[in-house]
């Protein structure tokens, strides 16, 4: 999980960037007649939220919302006590402290007078927060993951190439080391490496489910099958 | 290693004949596997994993990522089908007018749900909170497993100590706890940190922020082993403490005194919170208890490593033996700014056992 240096390059990752992609939901809000688009992000699910404002939450629900022409506002069930961080790591001027993320979207539509709200992947959002807003007097527009990320721009794939930059030389210096240790050394000393280069997030399926490298070998091989099953099906 | 707990099994099939469930599916998520884990203890790699129990006792899987079909199906002793996405698995594995309920409902795509209620041709009921009523006291092989990550907490806190010095960033110091607890054995830690003084009014991921002389160094560590989670929070000083410092930790550990002396079998975890609430109150701090400063004053643990209750005054429930709680006064003072203090409770039947064997004392590095 995130837990690793949650930051805001600016040279990485320019404001720029951000306003163009806030553009691209904006021109959706208009063109659809929207009031506002909704995006959802919990700890897991955080990618629609992330690409739009860089707000990641280490923990617990929240709401992006792009209201027509204004800037982002986030509806965050994170304590106030932390928002003078994410403002920190974001571009979130505005966030209301939201136990419920839909109580505090319906409040500030009904302060606003709004009629027509998008939501990025209506059907995707947990079903105790998809009952809510369905259960309201708003109506709800299904907006597709697609019309709001579209395809990676030159920032993102830079932004992917030092990831793996950092990956591929992580692994040349340890895995020399590997044949001695057991696979949660080699886990840990991968953890330890990565997470001390800067990343926020490793995601280590060796350790997640395998036990060793012979183990792994067959379960890649049998991912192959299933690829060529399918294939084969399809 | 316990996989599939026939204790807990046979707990849940009670559960169904009571409500009149045909079908009891544990639903899992990356951020939420202890839905699904309860039942079946794979740490699944794809994004998604559904077990299924029939009333007759049968378990049988649907996992998202191939990899999870062989520990899946070791696991279960049932049938297990991979599918790339979710929703085509859910239409077969529950047959038309069952009584279906889901445990991990609200945290389920409402997709999911629907292809449930669509293949069932009825609404299905959310088993969340009774299966974790049932999860709360646990058994005593996963009691075995929080011993264990209690006893890597308490590693992980030595290193901790071991590594934290002036210069070194806040991150640098937490890659080298995860580092040091994966390569003990953890599946996961929740961790958070927080450095510097009175300015610090809560914990989050570190920053880049670089350790000072002076600054309180605070964390909660919370090592996973095989699925089940155990907490420690301690705060740390580089250098030597100031006297305010010190205050601010007496205040802390009698806090966590009165819970751990009040913890047993009968008392309402609203108690649990007041005596430590009481301790601020009493030293002048009793504005310091409430939620612009601090969050709960401690939590249930299990898969889960933020289970429910909470141990806050406004909530009510009635604690049981062989639950297992951590108690953390865990707030914002002027003295020292936010200071944290906590061990892992196991409940008995008398009183209450710490988990945790770090010493309790404000540490220096």
């Amino acid at each position: 999980m995130k837990r690793g240096l949650v930051t805001w390059d600016k040279g990485e990752l320019p404001p720029e960037e951000l306003a163009s992609r806030l553009a691209v939901v904006h021109n959706v809000v208009r063109t659809k007649g929207l009031d506002a688009l909704v995006l959802y992000s919990d700890v897991w699910r955080c990618n629609d939220a992330r690409y739009l404002s860089n707000y990641m939450p280490y923990w617990n629900r929240a709401f992006v919302v792009v209201p027509r022409d204004e800037k982002p506002i986030l509806l965050c069930s994170l304590s106030p006590r932390v928002y003078p961080w994410i403002k920190t790591v974001t571009v979130h001027e505005t966030i209301v402290a939201s136990p419920s993320p839909p109580a505090s979207l319906f409040k500030l539509g009904a302060e606003r007078g709004w009629k027509r709200l998008g939501i990025c992947d209506l059907d995707g959002l947990p079903a105790d927060l998809h009952a809510e807003l369905t259960s309201g007097n708003t109506e709800l527009v299904d907006i597709s993951r697609a019309e709001v990320r579209h395809a990676p721009s030159k920032v993102e794939v830079q932004m992917h190439a030092r990831a793996a930059r950092m990956a591929r030389e992580v692994l040349e210096k340890e895995i020399s080391n590997a044949k001695a240790q057991t696979d949660h050394e080699l886990t840990g000393q991968l953890e330890l490496q990565l997470r001390r280069a800067g990343a926020e997030d490793v995601v280590d399926r060796h350790s997640l489910v395998l036990g060793q490298t012979d183990v792994y070998r067959r379960h890649k091989g049998k991912e192959q099958d299933w690829r060529r099953q399918r294939e084969l099906n399809s | 290693m316990l996989k599939l707990n026939p204790e807990r099994k046979k707990e849940f099939l009670d559960l169904m004949a009571r409500r009149g469930w045909d079908l009891l599916l544990f639903y899992g998520d990356t951020w939420r596997k202890d839905h699904f884990r309860c039942l079946v203890s794979v740490c699944f790699c794809g994004p998604q994993a559904l077990a299924v129990l029939t009333k007759e006792g049968e378990v049988r899987a649907v996992v998202t990522h191939p990899w999870d079909v062989e520990p899946v199906k070791t696991a279960t002793g049932g049938s297990v089908t991979y599918v790339p996405r979710l929703v085509e698995g859910l239409k077969n594995c529950v047959s038309e007018s069952a009584n279906v309920a889901i445990n991990g409902l609200e945290q389920m795509e409402a997709r999911f749900v629907r292809a449930v209620q669509e293949a069932t041709g009825k609404t299905a009921a959310s088993a969340t909170a009774d299966v974790e009523e049932i999860r709360r006291v646990k058994t005593q092989e996963e009691l075995e497993w929080i011993r264990k990550a209690a006893l890597l907490a308490d590693r992980g806190y030595e290193q901790f100590v071991r590594v934290a010095r002036a210069g070194m960033t806040e991150f640098e110091l937490v890659a080298e706890v995860e580092g040091y607890l994966k390569a003990h054995g953890a599946e996961d830690n929740f961790m958070l940190v927080a450095s510097g003084g009175t300015e610090v009014t809560a914990m989050k991921p570190p920053t880049a922020r670089k350790l000072q002389v002076g600054d309180s160094v605070i964390t909660e560590l919370t090592p996973q082993i095989n699925g089940y989670y155990a907490q420690i929070c301690r705060t740390l000083v580089i250098g030597p403490p100031s006297e305010k410092q010190l205050e601010s930790y007496a205040i802390f550990a009698e806090a966590q005194k009165a819970a751990q002396d009040l913890l047993r079998p009968g008392v309402d975890i609203s108690d649990v919170a007041r005596v430590q609430n009481d301790i601020f109150r009493k030293h002048g701090f009793g504005d310091y208890t409430g939620p612009q400063y601090t969050r709960v004053r401690g939590h249930n643990l299990g898969l889960y490593p933020d289970e429910l209750p909470h141990v806050l005054e406004n909530v009510h429930y009635t604690c049981k033996k062989d639950m297992v709680i951590i108690c953390h006064p865990n707030t914002y003072l002027p003295l020292s700014g936010y200071m944290v203090f906590g061990d892992t409770l196991l409940v008995t039947d008398t009183g209450c056992v710490s988990l945790s064997q770090t010493e309790r004392r404000l540490f220096q590095a």
